[in-house]
């Protein structure tokens, strides 16, 4: 085990806080944010050109064959941008449900995602499903002409200016059984989906969806009918690493924004930085970061190990730390800003609410620490005289 | 509303500040708990001669006529010197539970007069409940063990709380009852404690007011108990603020005194802050319990409340004592160590704070419990 | 980076944990477990145990003892050390005075001491902190007189852990008053059993004798005894106090806490209630990113990417409130015996007449109460995040 980048790790990370530096400043991000979608179709090209959209998937499909360190660390430097596009969903969640994909459907999707043709928003949760994953009352009925999807889906990140979405709906069983779950790539423009946008709090768009009667092809259904759980899951978990990157991204740039507005703010006759008080503040961000820096990495270790319980367990502790961590640093980013820190044109409470969403998404602290719990903690009692 | 001290209640304060400050420094304490087996006869005949020990019973009782208010400003200024003579327990919780539960008793009296020490058992080990069994012949036996009776070591009676039939009783015991075995121990403040062990016939007479009619007089009793021992570790937590603020006055480190290093500052600032939260529920609840009109189950949640803030607080205060004190605060010699250990203790008894949130947590289904055997 | 399992680790934790179950005595690890301060002899005994299969020294280099492993390897055998019971060797000794010594010390030095270190034949208590001199360090006042080839020292220390158990204390002294505080400290070796040596118990708030104020009137030692030139101490105590902070997360403690935690509270049912267990679970949450922080700081320890955040600082200050607060859940699972004073006892069974309570009660709350300590020593918890802070603000 060694944290050290390599030398390709280290020119991939560069690249991307390269970017991030000369195109996505705050002044340029808000006049991404205002183009339709709520994010800049050239900075998705970008990504595209950059190879970045390709990063997870199999070589031979036109992927580039990475890992979980390497998503780990495109993440962890795009999120000091806040980013705005859909990456974490394309590149992240379809990566993962591509898994589970066969050879044809690889060949008509991973190309088309790679050259930035096509992003693609996770359509799962429903409202009442409260991070349960196996919570799922969306249905799909089979016939003799393919799939038709009935129900609706909550609060879909980037839903409303996706290309495809990732659908899990039930093709047996009851609302809350872990079998009969399937899951679908559907052409967000097909007939009888109507998509509600909203602003989400930390200013992208999300989308109430839904499916009235739906028609989806053999072709689009990703694996086995019925048994889509272990696919969710393991998006979930790769979303979750995923998230825990680009959270430290953020607060990365929370902390930078507070140390530079501690030593350049002048009260009482000097630079507020001379503060013990707000001295100690910083460090308690600082302490906050470097958990989380840490607990991503372990998170990024973690998708690669093999027992399904250990992996859960693992990574509901990151995003229990993560969210803890994710909210601290944004509220004492702004706390430390004093009044500046609750105005809009400020980008740190841009920090601080796109911190407080990234607790939400994936599921919050309480439902993790109860599944943490649940599955046992690290430390078993058996060992115990 | 009116928060200010009525002259009596000043006078009652002050004569109690008194005593803490002329018999019960620091030296004085360490000797009390270290050679003289951590009760002194002589405090508690103060206590009595001074009116302390009825002070909040009324005057039918055998007390002075006061109420939960002025037991709480003793408790609070007895909390000021770490006290270990168990004051609340006699004074407060067996008193009240005697007054409620059997009316005005000639014991009850002796209590008062600082003559007979009656200590409450009302803790019951988690394996062994207290219970009153009934023979088929009639004969009743107490079986089972109670911990944490604190001042159990100097009891003239125990006051012993045990299930009976579908209820709750609430017997005397002489401390020499056959079958009753005492098992004597300090708690980490120094305070004398025991477990009690029974095996013990119930003779005519132990029992106060009905077999298992008892669960009402004990309620009220806890509820007044729990507020004083609240009112006990505001004291603790002023004294603990006391020698953190004057340590960081006199320490000097970097040429300077540390006092003027913010983060101590604004620790000590949130010191206060923790312990102006422990006033604040501290009062709920008195007003609570003081209010005879308010016949609700609003005793339950502001004592619930008191008792919650009044555990987090002292935690908080205790440990950030040692902390502001440096090395110092580790030293058995110092006194901010003792303050944290006490304010342990004093958490420990009636209900610790995740107890209390639980009693919360079941009121916002609308069904407070009642008080039950155990803490 | 490379974030694999190194297959091979699994195979020396197996090898530890054979080496613990055959050479660690049941009644040795019961008395450790239980929490109190461990007995000179026990340490001293492991200490041999450990020597025997040249593992006494984890840390020092192959050339004077250690047995050459990675920092993943020292931490996996201290884990599993702490995990069984093992008591502590003498850290003054092992992981404080020694890399001094062996990095800045004469060859005649080094052959003076490192043996008896890794054998188990010296213990050493430190001499830094003075009644004046705890945070601001530099302004100590044992004064070391140069007479001849020796010094005369003249002062007080205080704080001094296992000072009653020592043959030897390492001690910043003043040799030169005139200069600026930081240059006038230089570093001694003392034999502890000089004449005019007072060692005076300090008894701590669990009720128990660790430290010690030491007096020194009018002591003799050799000039041979500095570290170093005159003036160097303060460079020396500094690199001291680093490497304490490095591995100070205290991992393996942390671990051997909330396992105790776990088990205390599944003999008293507290598991099943789920707000008990989330209160655990939470805990066991900071207690694995407290570990995958200090796999990275040891990983990262010595090279570039050090620099980039204050790793002995951070994890200090974690490893410390997490020590806390894991004994403060312990003693709330003790429910009423959580405040009981259970005396300390190294025998096979308590005396009689002692406290009631279960047998998994006694040292919880001792334990509990000399944790206050952590975030105190080596650098209070307000020092540490003063360094925190000037890493990102500058001075």
């Amino acid at each position: 085990m060694n944290f050290a980048l390599s030398d390709d790790q280290r020119m991939l990370q560069d690249t991307v806080e390269r970017l991030v530096l000369r195109d996505y400043g705050f002044e340029q991000r808000k006049a991404y944010a205002a183009e339709p979608g709520g994010w800049s179709r050239q900075m998705w090209r970008t990504l595209a050109e950059m190879g970045l959209l390709a990063l997870p998937f199999p070589e031979a499909q036109g992927g580039l064959g990475g890992g979980a360190v390497d998503v780990l660390l495109v993440m962890q430097a795009f999120g000091k941008a806040l980013p705005l596009e859909p990456l974490l969903s394309t590149m992240v969640i379809g990566g993962a449900i591509l898994r589970g994909a066969n050879p044809a459907q690889l060949d008509r999707w991973v190309g088309a995602i790679a050259a930035g043709d096509m992003t693609l928003a996770w359509a799962h949760g429903e409202s009442g499903s409260r991070y349960r994953l196996h919570d799922v009352a969306c249905r799909a009925q089979h016939d003799t002409e393919g799939w038709v999807l009935d129900g609706s889906k909550a609060l879909v990140l980037h839903g409303d200016s996706a290309d495809r979405l990732l659908v899990s709906a039930r093709s047996a069983g009851a609302q809350r059984d872990p079998a009969g779950i399937s899951l679908f790539m559907v052409d967000a423009q097909a007939p009888g989906i109507v998509r509600e946008a909203s602003a989400t709090h930390d200013g992208r768009r999300a989308a109430d969806i839904r499916f009235d009667k739906v028609r989806v092809d053999e072709s689009d259904l990703i694996g086995m009918a019925g048994a889509a759980l272990p696919l969710i899951q393991s998006a979930t978990e790769a979303a979750i690493a995923a998230l825990a990157a680009e959270a430290v991204g953020v607060m990365d740039t929370a902390l930078a924004m507070t140390v530079e507005y501690l030593k350049t703010r002048q009260q009482f006759g000097g630079p507020i930085a001379r503060f013990q008080a707000l001295q100690h503040r910083a460090a308690e961000m600082l302490i906050a970061l470097e958990q989380s820096r840490s607990m991503a990495m372990y998170a990024a270790l973690m998708l690669d190990e093999p027992d399904a319980l250990e992996r859960s367990k693992a990574l509901s502790a990151v995003k229990v730390q993560i969210g803890q961590a994710a909210r601290f640093v944004g509220q004492q980013a702004i706390q430390l800003h004093g009044g500046i820190g609750v105005t809009d044109e400020y980008a740190v409470g841009h920090c601080h609410k796109r911190l407080a969403m990234m607790d939400l998404q994936f599921g919050d602290v309480d439902h993790h620490l109860a599944q943490f719990a649940r599955a046992g903690g690290f430390i078993s009692t058996e060992a115990i005289a | 509303m009116d928060f200010a001290l009525n002259e009596e209640q000043t006078l009652l304060r002050d004569s109690v500040r008194r005593f803490v400050d002329q018999d019960y420094g620091f030296e004085q304490r360490r000797r009390l708990v270290a050679h003289e087996g951590g009760f002194s006869a002589k405090h508690w005949a103060q206590f009595a001669q001074l009116g302390w020990l009825g002070a909040g019973l009324p005057e039918a009782a055998g007390g002075f006529g006061g109420s939960v208010i002025e037991t709480a400003i003793i408790a609070e200024q007895l909390g000021r010197g770490l006290v270990v003579e168990p004051f609340v327990p006699v004074a407060v919780l067996a008193a009240q539970a005697l007054w409620h539960a059997g009316g005005a008793l000639p014991v009850l009296g002796a209590l008062v007069d600082g003559a007979c020490r009656i200590v409450p058992a009302l803790n019951d080990a988690v394996d062994a409940p207290a219970t009153v069994h009934a023979a088929d012949n009639g004969a009743r036996r107490l079986v089972g063990r109670k911990t944490l009776v604190v001042g159990g070591p100097q009891a003239d009676r125990f006051l012993v709380s045990a299930a009976e039939g579908n209820g709750v009783s609430l017997l005397l015991l002489p401390v020499d009852a056959p079958g009753l075995v005492r098992h004597d121990h300090r708690l980490i403040d120094g305070t004398p404690a025991c477990d009690l062990q029974f095996d013990t016939a119930v003779q005519a007479g132990m029992h106060l007011g009905a077999p298992g009619a008892a669960a009402a007089p004990i309620e009220v009793a806890q509820h007044h108990a729990t507020t004083a021992v609240c009112a006990q570790a505001l004291g603790v937590m002023d004294r603990a603020i006391e020698l953190t603020r004057e340590y960081l006055l006199q320490r000097q480190q970097f040429g300077v005194a540390i006092a003027s290093f913010q983060s101590l500052r604004h620790r000590l600032a949130d010191m206060l802050i923790a312990q102006a939260q422990a006033r604040a529920t501290l009062h709920g609840a008195l007003a609570a319990l003081v209010d005879d009109e308010v016949q609700s189950r609003e005793p339950v949640r502001a004592v619930a409340i008191a008792k919650a803030q009044s555990g987090r607080s002292g935690r908080f205060i205790g440990a950030q004592a040692i902390q502001l004190h440096g090395g110092i605060g580790m030293a058995d010699e110092s006194m901010v160590g003792h303050c944290f250990k006490q304010l342990m203790v004093l958490d420990a008894q009636h209900g610790n704070t995740a107890a209390q949130l639980r009693v919360l947590a079941d009121g916002l289904n609308g069904d407070l419990p009642r008080a039950t055997n155990s803490t | 980076m490379n974030l694999q399992r190194d297959p091979a680790i699994a195979a020396f934790r197996e090898e530890v944990r054979s080496f613990l179950r055959e050479q660690l005595p049941a009644d040795m690890a019961s008395r450790t477990l239980r929490g109190y301060h461990a007995p000179k002899t026990d340490m001293i005994a492991w200490t041999r145990t450990l020597h025997a299969r040249g593992w006494s020294a984890p840390h020092w280099p192959v050339e004077h003892g250690g047995p050459g492993w990675s920092p993943l390897q020292r931490h996996v055998f201290e884990e599993e050390c702490a995990l069984a019971g093992a008591p502590p060797t003498c850290t003054s000794a092992f992981s404080l005075v020694a890399p001094v010594i062996y990095t800045h010390g004469t060859e005649a030095q080094k052959r003076q001491h490192l043996p008896p270190i890794l054998r188990g034949d010296a213990f050493w208590g430190q001499g830094f902190s003075e009644p004046n001199a705890g945070s601001d360090l530099a302004t100590l006042r044992t004064r070391a007189e140069r007479d001849g080839d020796e010094y005369v020292v003249t002062g007080q220390k205080t704080w001094t852990t296992e000072g009653h158990f020592a043959d030897w204390l390492f001690c910043l002294v003043r040799t030169n008053p005139e200069a600026k505080p930081q240059r006038g400290i230089s570093f001694l070796l003392i034999d502890a059993t000089s004449p005019g040596i007072t060692m005076r118990p300090i008894v701590s708030i669990d009720d128990a004798h660790s430290l010690n104020e030491v007096f020194f009137d009018q002591v003799r030692v050799p000039v041979a005894n500095r570290i170093g030139d005159e003036g160097q101490g303060w460079s020396f105590g500094k690199l001291l106090l680093d490497n304490e902070r490095a591995f100070s997360a205290e991992v393996p403690r942390n671990k051997r806490m909330l396992q105790r935690l776990k088990a205390l509270a599944r003999d008293r049912g507290l598991i099943a209630d789920p707000v008990f267990a989330h209160r655990i679970a939470e805990l066991e949450v900071e207690l694995g990113a407290l570990e995958w922080m200090t796999l990275r700081a040891l990983s990262e320890h010595g090279s570039a990417a050090a620099a980039a955040w204050p790793a002995g600082s951070v994890l200090h200050v974690l490893g410390s409130e997490l020590q806390q607060k894991t004994g403060a859940l312990l003693v709330e699972a003790l429910g009423d015996r959580g405040v009981v004073a259970y005396p300390e006892w190294q025998g096979a069974e308590p005396p009689a007449d002692y406290p009631p309570g279960p047998h998994d009660a006694p040292g919880v709350t001792a334990d509990f109460l000399y944790r206050r300590a952590v975030s105190i020593y080596g650098g209070s918890n307000e020092i540490q995040r003063n360094l925190i802070a000037r890493h990102m603000l500058g001075a």
